[in-house]
């Protein structure tokens, strides 16, 4: 007892208090700036009246851009996030050490390499309802819910698939965020500047890769920011 | 200290057992001479027996449907080169009826695509398509494991397969994977005229003649398939409403595009087309005989082919010798179930 007391008086507690602070990165999925409730009704910009039911997204490749021009990537290389899930509304995905950080960058969904490569195993396991049957490929985002405005879905669903991963139809979105003075590291992602930029009257369903998609993909990438 | 010394005993001869527990028996492919080098990558799925025979198994068992009536042998019979004998269209649980005409189950390691429209991009993922589909098995994979979870030999024969008694997507479907990778056709009549140990009669000689000018172009020797989709010239069907291969790359090129899929046993896997619609060998080069091309038929198909009435018999006697009858009645390749029974 003793012993453990001196190293933690001599060795670690002054390289706690000069050395490099660690830290940790969390998500936060809000609406309007308020955590997001599954279920509950919001209404966009658009004058739209929606409920989400379902958020599902792969972050992958998280990197941080250092005052000083270094960079280094943090936690794991995919992660797997769902809105259901989520432990806590602010969740942690990552550890690093503090530096002067200039930026965040991520990627929202996941690079080419692993849509070829078949049957893989965890974050990437089909069973995770995260991949096309049909035409194979992750999907890197699902938004699911229902609103009144969809008069011509079945049971005026809204679905929202978003992937693809070749040339023409690539819907991986590469986001940098600059990270703001005495930041909490909170990466939010706020589902209203999404649903503030699209009419679900006429826009509903999007479950195939393609333009459509990538247009989605572009306007989802606004909704990123950090605390 | 001696107590430490009795852990790391008690470790290493943890790991020994399991060590001992989990060995696969190599299942080496025998790959033709002069065929092309497979496109399947083994290194990320070694064939081995243990998997083999639990992906047989899988491949046997309905528990992969929602209301486990139907296995994947329920659409691909072995006895027709693993197609869907005397059925236009694939069949799902429930009585319900599919889109397109399934495929023979043959040759897939020199696949670098699959389904009518090429969809899929890796053998691996093929079975998700079936499994999921609701005109077909109507599961989810995440019902699946939970189901095979249960089972009391699943567990064991993926542990004896992979090392690991707790199933994933990502198991399962390297076990459907390792059947599949052993189902090669290449020892029919046609194989044996090649190796010099057989000879075509005077009627399949002039009908291989005739299949060199007017088919081969897209049916490529060895495995008389190409990587490429084409429109062979047959009208939409409305009621089906199938566009092909443009509704995976969305280009209209593509539409009425479709796989162009293997001959061998051709003799066995009608219906013949992604919609079933021809029921004989004949109906299918009669449609080829008489075909009206129009600007987006492939332009393979542009020399008309107008074969005299015996032509067509000569082409359909040379089509019969790619019928491979050591692989449609291979023991090791029907259902272990029933071999089970029989015992």
């Amino acid at each position: 007892m003793t012993k453990f007391n001196c190293l933690y008086l001599f060795i670690l507690l002054p390289l706690a208090l000069f050395g490099q602070e660690s830290n940790s990165l969390f998500v936060q999925v809000d609406y309007n700036h308020s955590p997001l409730i599954l279920g509950e009704t919001y209404v966009s910009q658009k004058g739209d009246s929606l409920r989400i039911n379902k958020f599902k997204w792969y972050l992958s490749d998280l990197k941080l851009h250092f005052t000083d021009g270094r960079s280094a990537s943090i936690g794991k290389k995919y992660t797997l996030l769902d809105a259901d899930s989520l432990a806590t509304p602010v969740y942690k995905i990552a550890d690093f050490k503090n530096s002067s950080t200039a930026y965040m960058e991520l990627s929202i969904g996941i690079d080419s390499i692993p849509n070829t490569q078949g049957a893989l195993s965890n974050e990437l396991d089909v069973q995770n309802g995260m991949y096309w049957a049909w035409q194979s490929g992750y999907i890197n985002w699902k938004i699911e819910g229902t609103s009144s405005s969809c008069v011509s879905t079945h049971k005026q669903q809204f679905t929202f698939h978003v992937g693809g991963y070749k040339a023409k139809q690539n819907a991986l979105r590469i986001v940098q965020i600059p990270f703001p003075k005495n930041a909490k590291n909170i990466l939010h992602i706020d589902l209203a500047t999404f649903f503030n930029q699209i009419s679900l009257r006429s826009l509903n369903s999007v479950q195939i890769p393609g333009n459509a998609a990538m247009q989605l993909a572009d306007l989802f990438t606004k909704s990123f920011w950090l605390e | 200290m001696k107590k430490r010394v009795y852990l790391i005993g008690i470790i290493c001869l943890l790991v020994l057992t399991g060590f001992i527990l989990y060995h696969t028996t190599p299942m080496p492919l025998k790959i033709p001479a002069l065929w092309p080098k497979p496109y399947y990558d083994f290194a990320q799925n070694q064939p081995t027996v243990e998997g083999f025979e639990l992906g047989r198994k899988l491949f046997y068992d309905p528990i992969l449907s929602r209301d486990s009536s139907i296995s994947c042998a329920s659409c691909h019979f072995q006895a027709t080169g693993f197609a869907h004998v005397d059925h236009e269209l694939s069949h799902g649980i429930e009585g319900k009826v599919g889109n397109r005409n399934a495929l023979a189950l043959q040759n897939l390691i020199w696949s670098d695509n699959f389904m009518w429209d090429g969809g899929v991009n890796h053998l691996d993922v093929q079975a998700l398509n079936p499994i999921t589909n609701p005109l077909e098995m109507d599961e989810t994979m995440g019902n699946v494991i939970r189901k095979l979870q249960q089972q009391k030999s699943y567990p064991e024969l993926f542990n004896k397969a992979f090392g690991t008694s707790k199933i994933t997507g990502q198991l399962l479907l390297k076990a459907l994977s390792q059947f599949v990778i052993q189902l090669n056709s290449c020892n029919a009549k046609y194989d044996k005229v090649m190796r010099k140990e057989a000879a075509f009669s005077v009627q399949e000689e002039n009908g291989y003649r005739l299949f060199a000018t007017h088919c081969s172009s897209c049916h490529q020797e060895p495995l008389f398939n190409s990587t490429s989709f084409e429109n062979n010239g047959l009208p939409l069907d409305p009621y089906l409403n199938d566009l092909g291969r443009m509704k995976i790359t969305g280009n209209p090129i593509d539409s009425l595009r479709f796989k162009v899929p293997s001959l061998r046993n051709c003799q066995f896997t009608a219906p013949y087309m992604h919609d079933g619609r021809f029921r004989s060998l004949t109906a299918v080069i009669k449609h080829y005989n008489q075909l009206i091309v129009n600007k987006n038929t492939s332009h393979q198909l542009h020399l008309p082919m107008r074969l005299s009435d015996n032509d067509r018999v000569d082409l359909v006697a040379f089509l019969k010798t790619l019928t491979d009858i050591e692989f449609l009645f291979n023991p090791n390749f029907s259902d272990p179930a029933v071999l089970v029974q029989e015992k």
